[in-house]
């Protein structure tokens, strides 16, 4: 579903990401581990359309969207939670998850905004909010369904923790995970938090300064010693 | 009584002919970011148009719309050759629009010479409202920009376009990752804030003399406007900065010179604006 091949990407003259290759497969869930400064959201951005990569290719589906702008990427089903959740504030939650369908164009389904208010019961009551006025957690669950309004193919996560209480981070996992299951939502997960990506992913990858450094099973990271090694934790 | 009404009058149509001329750059620097210094010579441009038609026998609501879209042309292929590099980039885009103005309006000079020019008012005779008078032309003006008005709030609050919009005025990197086309919808928007300028032109060339420079008062009114009014708060800024600007001159000049009113105006905009930045309906 998402093939990245050797990709290189920084800003200005720095380089951030170094020879990134992976894939995901369709409805699977991968964890993108790493520390501060690694390289994550340059990953994200980088899938997202936000930043060009300067070398090598990224493929969703069948499509090289390696050229493509972040507009063109929405278009062909590659959805987007970013760092610190991205919803526009002014807008009502409705408003909010009116962009998700709009960006779903030919593939919006009659019905959806009631599938995501039934993964999402919070967001129905308070549909005529301004999103702004919000909670850390009940925004995270407008910028899911937001992003599942756009009828995605991919969806990519950063930081879903970022700024949660932690009593609520487990509730967005599970929250995830029940989307990855019902939709069959291939997901990239990218994370600090090693408990919640190892609740939601199957497969994970660890960054370090920009360069794939470990790649297995969350339970195999933690047996082997690699997420300890890296991550510290 | 019928002084207080004729006054109230005055208020109201400088407020909405200040607004129509506002619009425009409220649109561009609202939308895009952009400063647009050449709003003023889009303005005169269409004036000219406007004279060159109606003098050429052509009805003048046709002129109106031919300057409309002359100018909406001309602003459409300023954004792609030049604006269109530089977004995000202030001061940039303020220096060449800047330098946009003094091009266009050399440009003026050349086709059409720096004689003063004048309409004949195509509504000519008053109106009556409850004893005070009001110019027919004057009422019709202020009736259409009332009617820009609140159909720029229409589609900023009742259209999908208006939600994309919005959104992208507050986070334009998650506008873009949910499908909005920024390079188009800014070129777009670029577009119509120049038709509207000129627009505003055509329509106000009947009330007073048309000449190379006469965008620059009208430039630094609705600049000033803008800001008052409150910055991205496009329409309910332009309104409330335009009945400030518009509508303050209006009074002050019942006790002194119209000079002196406007002179006093702009110095309680900048003290305004020194203790409220962002301008009064404006957010950070």
């Amino acid at each position: 579903m998402l093939r990245v091949t050797g990709v290189a990407a920084g800003y200005g003259r720095g380089v951030v990401l170094h020879d990134v290759t992976f894939s995901v497969a369709q409805g699977e869930v991968l964890g993108v581990l790493g520390r501060n400064g690694m390289g994550k959201t340059t990953l994200i951005r980088v899938l997202a359309g936000l930043l060009r990569a300067r070398q090598g290719s990224v493929h969703v589906g069948d499509v090289d969207v390696t050229r493509e702008a972040a507009y063109a990427r929405a278009g062909h089903g590659v959805a987007v939670v970013p760092q610190g959740r991205g919803v526009f504030a002014e807008l009502t939650v409705v408003e909010n998850l009116r962009l998700g369908r709009m960006a779903a164009g030919r593939r919006a389904r009659p019905g959806r905004l009631d599938e995501v208010f039934d993964h999402f019961p919070r967001l129905a009551e308070r549909r005529k909010q301004r999103a702004g006025t919000m909670s850390g957690g009940e925004q995270q669950m407008l910028a899911i369904g937001r992003a599942l309004m756009a009828e995605p193919q991919l969806l990519l996560l950063d930081e879903p923790s970022d700024g949660i209480m932690p009593v609520l981070v487990q509730q967005i996992a599970r929250d995830i995970r029940a989307v990855n299951v019902d939709e069959g939502l291939t997901t990239v997960v990218v994370e600090q938090n090693v408990p919640m990506v190892a609740s939601m992913a199957g497969r994970c990858l660890i960054l370090e300064s920009g360069r794939i450094v470990a790649e297995g099973t969350p339970d195999a990271l933690a047996q082997g010693g690699d997420i300890e090694r890296h991550l510290g934790v | 009584m019928d002084r207080v009404l004729s006054v109230l009058l005055d208020v109201v149509t400088s407020t909405l002919v200040l607004a129509l001329v506002s619009l425009g750059l409220a649109v561009v620097f609202g939308l895009v970011r952009v400063i647009n210094m050449g709003h003023g010579a889009m303005l005169a441009l269409g004036a000219y148009v406007a004279w060159t038609c109606v003098n050429r026998g052509i009805p003048f609501p046709v002129a109106v719309l031919v300057a409309t879209v002359a100018v909406g042309i001309v602003g459409l292929v300023f954004e792609v050759l030049v604006i269109r590099h530089f977004y995000e980039q202030p001061f940039e885009t303020l220096l060449i629009s800047w330098g946009f103005y003094l091009v266009v309006t050399e440009l003026i000079k050349l086709v059409w010479g720096t004689d003063l020019r004048s309409l004949p008012n195509p509504l000519p005779g008053t109106l009556s409202v409850g004893g005070a008078g009001i110019g027919n032309y004057v009422a019709v003006i202020s009736l259409i920009s009332a009617a820009l008005l609140t159909a720029t709030a229409l589609v900023l609050y009742r259209t999908d376009l208006g939600v994309k919009v919005r959104a992208m005025i507050q986070n334009r990197d998650m506008a873009l990752m949910l499908g909005v086309n920024a390079p188009r919808m800014y070129r777009s928007v670029f577009a119509v804030g120049a038709a509207l300028a000129g627009l505003a032109g055509a329509l106000i060339a009947p009330m007073f003399s048309i000449e190379p420079d006469m965008g620059t008062l009208w430039l630094v009114r609705s600049f000033f406007a803008v800001i008052v009014g409150g910055l991205g708060a496009i329409v309910g800024g332009t309104l409330v900065g335009s009945g400030l600007i518009g509508g303050a001159t209006v009074v002050f000049a019942l006790f002194s010179k119209q000079v002196f009113a406007q002179t006093v105006v702009f110095a309680l905009a900048v003290i305004a604006l020194r203790f409220r930045p962002v301008g009064i309906l404006g957010r950070r």
